[in-house]
């Protein structure tokens, strides 16, 4: 099972319906015990900071469709998951120059726009100025930053205001970046300053423009589309190695936010040989709630394995930081001296 | 069925010989619960390590292992191959803060770090796609599914995965303190009840039989 899990909630909820004793759902409900689960796998992530996962995005991302309205969301494709909400709502309107926003008002029309506008986010890349910031998603379950870096370069987070404050064409300003800002929370997405001058990679494959180089695949599950993984099986060793390329690309070590389950077919987020400690705070939730099958006893004991799990995961944390050598150093000092320069003599005259 | 299995039945009263409910198919329960235990027992312990070979190639610094059988727990020991050097263990803050541009040099690997659960990168990135270096690896085992499959445990832990599988049984049948009982021998004979105190409320710490307040000498 170890390679492909091969587990998902179906097989999870007949676990649960075992302990539980009412195979048949006649006091505690599929949707209770799924609702259960979303709610003590954040839990127990808030609790442990166990899962943590590394990905490689493709500058410019790529969706499965753009939209425009708040209510064509509801009827995009349920097997697709990437969209990208192009241009500006305007009351009930969509605009996609400022301007437009005057006529509509019916005042003088006389700002001007700094670019074209766009309704994917690969358009921005084609040869003109882009006239709004580029946004990129991050992965589908990601909850905080730990590391990221653009073309093998760390850069740091800001924000908006910072930007706007020392750069008045942010919008325009291409080079490499230096820093990202969040874009929102909801809408999940973060911009990088200043926009990157990107050529399309190299290697084209597929229709159209040259979306796909050789290795990238597609991916819903994490939320990015292109993910480029060379896969360098080597059965012999036991093991299969993907490489995570971090040329050309933003590299993103993240804190995961579980994604919820919806289905009976999903599969959660966290491996087979942590998915018991979740089971077991569900089992406390459900034999605790007011229901028919309400068992204090039970509650507790359930929920005691569920503490005894986050010791244990927190101790699992832990031991992947036991190869680590700490030094003893003096509080307030810098532990090293990044650039090494000759020093002149404090005596040295003035010239 | 194997040992462990057996010795399960044993205490919850079932025939081993001619079981009535743990035939074939209802020994499943049982048997997860076994595999639970053995998979906790290895992230306690860090019990079952490995070595593997991972051949570098040239300018890639992260690597993404996925186990052929079992899951990746977290690296013990690396050593480059070719140099006979041991790799440090390090992370991406701190090399950060000691030269922002690690990323981009070339050179032989210093050292490595662990990012989530089964990404190894390496500081620098190699120059040249030979090489390799050789990583300890701690396994959580993956589920054994057969009587005759291998269980990775030591047998000295055979004991606390009997417990586990039995307190486990008897919460499924709804006895909390037959359940609550067994679970307390678990930890006994796993030789950690000290770490988790049987009451969920009592937060465990670090203490001393010394007064917390100094003694004036004589």
């Amino acid at each position: 099972m170890a390679e492909g899990y091969g587990v998902n909630w179906g097989d999870e909820l007949d676990k649960l319906r075992t302990y539980l004793r009412d195979p048949s759902g006649n006091i505690w409900t599929d949707a209770f015990l799924r609702h259960s689960w979303n709610d003590v796998q954040q839990n127990f992530q808030h609790r442990t900071r166990v899962l943590e996962d590394v990905i490689a995005q493709r500058v410019p991302q790529l969706y499965h469709f753009g939209y425009m309205h708040d209510w064509e969301f509801a009827l995009l494709p349920t097997d697709m998951s990437q969209f990208y909400q192009c241009l500006t709502r305007h009351g009930e309107n969509i605009i996609c120059h400022r301007w437009e926003s005057q006529q509509l008002a019916g005042t003088t029309v006389d700002i001007s726009d700094c670019g074209a506008h766009f309704t994917q986010a690969w358009e921005a890349y084609m040869g003109l100025a882009p006239g709004e910031v580029i946004r990129m998603k991050f992965p589908q379950n990601f909850n905080s930053v730990k590391f990221i870096a653009y073309d093998e370069e760390p850069i740091g987070g800001t924000t908006r205001k910072a930007v706007q404050s020392c750069d008045p064409s942010y919008v325009t300003t291409e080079g490499a970046p230096v820093a990202f800002y969040d874009y929102g929370e909801t809408d999940n997405s973060y911009v990088l300053y200043p926009k990157p001058s990107v050529a399309f990679q190299s290697d084209p494959e597929g229709d159209g423009v040259a979306f796909y180089a050789s290795g990238d695949t597609e991916s819903d599950e994490t939320g990015v589309i292109a993910v480029r993984d060379d896969s360098t099986p080597s059965a012999v060793f036991g093991a299969s190695v993907d490489i995570v390329h971090t040329e050309n690309n933003v590299f993103l070590v993240y804190d995961v936010s579980p994604n919820d389950l919806e289905t009976i077919s999903d599969e959660p987020d966290y491996p087979p040989f942590l998915r018991k400690y979740i089971r077991y705070g569900v089992l406390s939730r459900a034999y605790g709630s007011n229901t028919d099958g309400k068992i204090q006893s039970l509650a507790d004991y359930w929920g005691a394995r569920y503490d005894v799990g986050v010791e244990c995961v927190k101790r699992y944390v832990r031991n992947r930081r036991t190869d680590r050598d700490y030094r003893l150093t003096t509080k307030g000092l810098s532990p090293r001296r990044n650039l090494r320069h000759p020093r002149l003599p404090d005596a040295y005259p003035a010239v | 069925m194997n040992s462990i299995e057996q010795k399960v039945l044993e205490l919850v009263g079932e025939n081993v010989d001619a079981p009535d409910v743990f035939t074939e198919a209802g020994i499943t329960q049982i048997r997860d619960s076994v595999n639970d235990a053995i998979q906790e027992i290895a992230i306690l312990t860090g019990g079952l390590k490995r070595q593997y070979f991972l051949p570098l190639r040239a300018g890639q610094a992260f690597y993404r292992f996925r186990l052929q059988s079992g899951y990746f727990g977290w690296v013990t020991d690396a050593w480059d191959i070719v140099r006979r050097a041991r790799l440090e263990q390090t992370d991406p803050i701190r090399l950060s803060a000691y030269d922002p541009r690690w990323m981009t040099g070339s050179g032989y690997p210093d050292a490595y770090m662990q990012l989530g659960g089964d990404v190894i990168g390496f500081y620098r990135k190699p120059s040249s796609s030979s090489g390799g270096i050789e990583l300890t690896i701690v396994e959580i085992p993956e589920e054994y599914s057969g009587d005759t499959d291998r269980i990775k445990l030591r047998d000295s832990f055979h004991s606390a995965a009997v417990h586990f599988a039995v307190g486990e049984f008897w919460a499924s049948r709804g006895d909390a303190k037959e359940a609550s009982a067994h679970g307390r021998m678990y930890l006994d004979a796993l030789g950690m009840k000290e770490m988790y105190s049987t009451s969920r409320w009592a937060t465990p710490s670090l203490s001393t039989g010394k007064e917390p307040w100094p003694r004036a000498t004589a």
